[in-house]
């Protein structure tokens, strides 16, 4: 057949349609054929003892049947899925409590490193750094550390227990700061004590610079009180009569013996160099002492 | 498969009513035989619509029990015997259905042999493949492709006569 019949005869036949009376007569006659089979298969159920199922669940039925396996197949699949997840958290309990017993094993030797340290540091004196960068707590846990160490020293060391309290309330009366820094432990516990440190040794120093300015200023008061210029040096050939008074002192000044008496306005005293000159030494001064300072300083100027 | 596709008796009568029509109609001589083969072709679907599964497989069935239907309808004593009597006589009291004139190609593919109407409405209007009428029809390939070719020649013959 040409394409042009094929195509004519298509288009033909497409004019053809089933009549609507006849397909509502067929869907009847269908629902009539549907009613009987069912009735037919009541009485079969009711025969066999069978529960009737309809159609479509039974056709459904019927092709879960045919795959029942899959099920079986599935809960298999699930049932391995699950005990190997179960083996997984098992292993993985074990690794974490061989984990848990690493981490105590490190803490203690941790802390039994920081016990020794800190029983070095308080033995020897010296720096340890380490146990100052732990902070506060670390430092407190090296002052009972030494308490320990301290009572251990003195039970070792058979030291009457009054004595090792009194050594050991000795030392906790020091402060640690100045253990610390008398180590040469300049870190540590933060910057709050090392400036508490430096804060106190400037108020030390300059304690000490008061001190000494005061010593400066006694001693120019005396200075000043005995100045060289009120003290008159004389070398003489012979002994002066008042070095052989009863009331004439003797006194070793800067290893030179004076024989000092009080005169009227003064003080008078006789001195032999070591080479052998005799000098006479009269002055102003408020004691015998500035008189003598004085004096000297005066006398060692003259060669 | 949808709701809305699930496949019934009724659904089929719906989808598949003009195929089954046009095929019975063109292995029929008149339409009371058409519509009969018509109705049986569904009311057997109704004991065998649990075994298909897809609206294809639907398809192939309603082809296959027309044509076997047809064929079993032809095979009767009685069709058999009447045979040689007029269309006119063979319709049992029916009016025999004729192509109207506007269809050439229609009134020269009803003149063919009932297996070459087969062949030749499966082939160019539903366009199974030779395989496909082959296995529906239960013939061979061979037969098939000579049933058309045959066919063919009595079409293009009765059409260049018809003008």
């Amino acid at each position: 057949m040409i394409d042009q019949y094929k195509e004519q005869y298509k288009k033909e036949t497409e004019q053809i349609h089933a009549p609507i009376d006849l397909i509502v007569r067929t869907k009847e006659a269908v629902r009539k054929e549907e009613a009987r089979m069912q009735g037919e298969r009541r009485a079969q159920a009711a025969e066999s003892g069978i529960q009737e199922v309809p159609a479509v669940r039974k056709k459904r039925s019927r092709g879960v049947a045919s795959h029942s396996w899959a099920y079986a197949l599935t809960a298999a699949a699930a049932i391995l899925v699950l005990v190997s997840v179960s083996m997984m958290m098992r292993g993985l309990r074990m690794s974490g409590a061989d984990t848990a017993v690493y981490e105590s094993a490190a803490e203690t030797e941790e802390l039994a490193v920081e016990e020794e340290s800190d029983a070095a540091f308080e033995e020897t004196g010296m720096a340890a750094g380490a146990a100052l960068d732990e902070g506060a707590v670390t430092e407190e846990a090296a002052g009972a550390a030494f308490d320990e160490e301290a009572q251990t020293e003195s039970a070792a060391a058979a030291v009457p227990e009054e004595a090792a309290a009194a050594f050991e309330e000795d030392i906790m009366e020091e402060p640690e700061m100045e253990m610390y820094s008398d180590s040469g432990a300049s870190t540590g516990a933060g910057g709050m004590r090392s400036a508490a440190d430096e804060a106190e040794l400037s108020l030390e120093s300059k304690e000490t610079e008061n001190s000494m300015s005061q010593k400066q200023e006694l001693a120019k008061e005396i200075m000043d009180a005995a100045a060289p210029e009120d003290i008159v040096i004389e070398k003489v050939g012979e002994k002066p009569d008042f070095a052989d008074r009863a009331d004439a002192e003797s006194r070793i000044y800067e290893g030179l013996a004076f024989q000092v008496v009080k005169e009227k306005g003064g003080w008078a005293a006789y001195v032999e160099k070591e080479n052998g000159d005799g000098y006479v030494i009269r002055g102003k001064a408020e004691t015998v002492e500035m008189f003598l300072e004085a004096g000297y300083r005066k006398l060692s100027k003259i060669e | 498969m949808t709701k809305e596709e699930q496949i019934t008796a009724e659904a089929a009568v719906d989808r598949y009513a003009d195929m089954v029509y046009r095929l019975a109609l063109s292995q029929m001589k008149n339409k009371v035989d058409a519509d009969d083969l018509f109705q049986e072709v569904f009311v057997r679907l109704v004991s065998n619509i649990e075994k298909l599964e897809s609206w294809e497989h639907v398809k192939a069935w309603l082809i296959r029990v027309t044509i076997n239907c047809a064929k079993k309808h032809f095979d009767l004593y009685w069709n058999k015997n009447v045979d040689f009597i007029d269309d006119e006589e063979r319709v049992r009291g029916g009016e025999a259905y004729e192509p109207p004139s506007e269809h050439p190609v229609r009134e020269a593919v009803s003149k063919l042999p009932p297996s070459y109407r087969t062949a030749v409405h499966l082939y160019y209007y539903e366009e199974l493949s030779v395989a496909e009428i082959a296995e529906q029809t239960g013939q061979k390939e061979g037969t098939v492709k000579s049933q058309l070719h045959r066919a063919r020649e009595m079409l293009k013959k009765s059409l260049e006569e018809s003008g």
